[in-house]
């Protein structure tokens, strides 16, 4: 009966995703302008962008002026190679790769000349207690435990649910940018996060129980 | 056996969680009734992604615009006049280099401004950059606005109050800044939390209704009509949750806030144009008629302290309004345009 349900109806088909390509030409056609010299597209563009790109940076070093000149570069260099540069239907998704790319080039130069970057924790994720004791569904010391687990996924895990629950990218995006080898891994490495943060819970609150895989 | 990792792996189930809109609402809610056994699971895989937190290092204004003034001199000259001066020992190499781009940068630099003086020097009408700014919607004494922020929330101004607000949020918060009293209707974007700060308090909500009234000398009000909010009081680092019905007055002097249940009419009443009184002192109900009317009331003679008024006024005028409390109260009164004196016996 619930086999038949799903089938009629099941996740895969979806209505939606005509939709979002509509909703994304606009990106399409501001990229398009910015990248001819058009002064409001950039503007446009820059206004959206900068904030999200700033926070995207932080999140991979903490050294904000690295982070401030690698926007700068990167809006510099788009605009003087815009020849090369092709088309877009993710602005947001691009700007992202562009700044990775000019990040980790960046930080090379500063690897080794200030030690480790201590307290900087890349990607960090937590978990909000003060909503969930507003919806008083856990106590405090649920609420901790699952906080510290969150805190205890690696990096990369990080990285990728960040990139999915966060940012509202695709898998396809999400292999990119982390130099995946398929969207699959990308939907792995989610997934294994997810999985992680239930089995370093020792006791499993009712909430995470829904994890398990069956 | 509750399932979920379908859900939880499902862009366009996130998408839905973190921004809702009417196709999407659709969709899911096509989705809920065909497979009604999976309500539990839906509600679950909800929770989880809403109380997963990315917290975010924003910029300043200044760095915003810093960066943007850079780019756009260097769009206007074709170099990039960046770097910030590091801190780094550079190699030889790199000094070699660096030495090498800068002569370039010089040289480029130079004929380009030749060029640019041999060409017209003519201003050009799009170099009048609209940076990223702040809106103020202000309200003299007298007037009352209603109007909707860039995310659609709305705010309702009442009298001599005025409400600061970004020309478009940031990605992960709507904060705007209230002097005076405003209602706030607010549009649900769970992953953009929406602060109000006033005086030392910030009122965080997610999607909600409220009442904010912070005027001078008074308490300072938080009113909850629908939803949930949390309120900061940085000052005292404390924070306060309301439920609906409930509202916060605290005291900005020894800084300290209690909640109380409150009256659903006199906090609203405002915004449809009734103005509402309850045991209401004679200052309160002078102040109260200052602001809404636009005048500027002085008094002869003395009132009873014991003076507490209750009234009703829709949509009336100050005077009628005067008329009927002079009947109950007892004083005289004169209205001289925007004067008004009031003599008690």
């Amino acid at each position: 009966m619930k086999e038949r349900v799903n089938e009629s109806f099941s996740l895969k088909e979806k209505p939606i995703s005509i939709d979002v390509e509509i909703s994304k030409r606009p990106d399409f056609e501001l990229w398009k302008a910015f990248l001819a010299g058009n002064k409001s597209a950039f503007i446009n563009i820059y206004e959206t962008y900068f904030d999200v790109l700033f926070s995207y940076g932080m999140r991979i070093t903490p050294n904000e002026e690295v982070v401030k000149d690698s926007i700068h570069d990167v809006f510099f260099d788009l605009r003087k190679n815009s020849k090369n540069i092709g088309d877009t239907n993710h602005i947001k998704f691009y700007l992202f790769k562009c700044l990775k790319v000019r990040l980790f080039k960046e930080l090379k130069g500063w690897v080794g000349k200030r030690g480790g970057l201590d307290d900087h924790t890349p990607f960090e994720i937590t978990f909000s207690y003060e909503q969930m004791l507003i919806n008083s569904q856990m106590d405090a010391e649920q609420t901790a435990k699952i906080k510290n687990a969150i805190e205890d996924l690696s990096p990369r895990k990080r990285e990728a649910v960040y990139y999915i629950y966060f940012e509202g990218l695709n898998y396809e995006e999400v292999k990119e940018l982390m130099g995946l080898s398929s969207a699959k891994s990308a939907r792995d490495l989610v997934y294994k996060a997810l999985r992680k943060l239930r089995n370093s819970l020792g006791f499993l609150p009712p909430l995470f129980y829904i994890l398990e895989t069956h | 056996m509750p399932q979920i990792k379908d859900l939880l792996e499902d862009l366009e189930f996130i998408r839905w969680v973190k921004k809702p809109d009417k196709d999407l609402n659709l969709y899911w809610e096509r989705w809920i009734a065909s497979n009604p056994d999976r309500i539990e699971d839906i509600k679950l895989a909800k929770q989880i992604l809403l109380n997963l937190k990315f917290p975010a290092k924003t910029p300043s204004m200044e760095t915003k615009r810093e960066v943007l003034n850079k780019l756009l001199k260097d769009y206007s000259t074709g170099t990039s006049q960046r770097k910030t001066p590091r801190n780094i020992q550079t190699s030889f190499w790199n000094n070699q280099f660096s030495r090498v781009a800068a002569i370039l940068v010089v040289i480029f630099a130079i004929s380009f401004l030749f060029h640019a003086i041999l060409k017209e020097n003519r201003p050009e009408a799009g170099d009048q950059i609209p940076s990223w700014f702040f809106i103020t919607k202000s309200t003299n004494y007298g007037e009352k606005l209603n109007f909707a922020l860039p995310d659609g929330s709305m705010v309702w101004l009442n009298a001599g109050s005025s409400l600061e607000f970004p020309s478009a949020f940031e990605d992960n918060v709507r904060l705007v800044k209230l002097h005076g009293e405003g209602f706030f209707e607010i549009a649900e974007d769970v992953a953009k939390p929406f602060k109000v700060q006033t005086g030392n308090l910030t009122i965080t909500a997610l999607g909600t209704s409220f009442n904010v009234n912070n005027r001078d000398k008074d308490d300072l009000r938080v009113s909850l009509v629908t939803g949930k909010v949390k309120v900061d009081d940085t000052f005292s680092e404390g924070e306060y949750f309301l439920i609906p019905g409930q509202e916060l007055v605290y005291n900005p002097e020894d800084k300290t806030g209690a909640v109380y249940p409150f009256d659903l009419e006199l906090v609203q009443g405002w915004r449809n144009g009734t103005l509402v009184f309850k045991k209401a002192p004679f200052e309160h109900v002078k102040s109260e008629l200052e602001r809404w009317y636009g005048v500027t009331i002085s008094t002869s003679g003395s009132y009873s302290t014991s003076w507490h008024f209750n009234g009703k006024f829709e949509n009336q005028t100050l005077e009628t309004v005067l008329l009927s409390l002079s009947n109950i109260e007892e004083f005289k009164y004169e209205i001289e345009g925007k004067k008004v004196n009031i003599s008690f016996n």
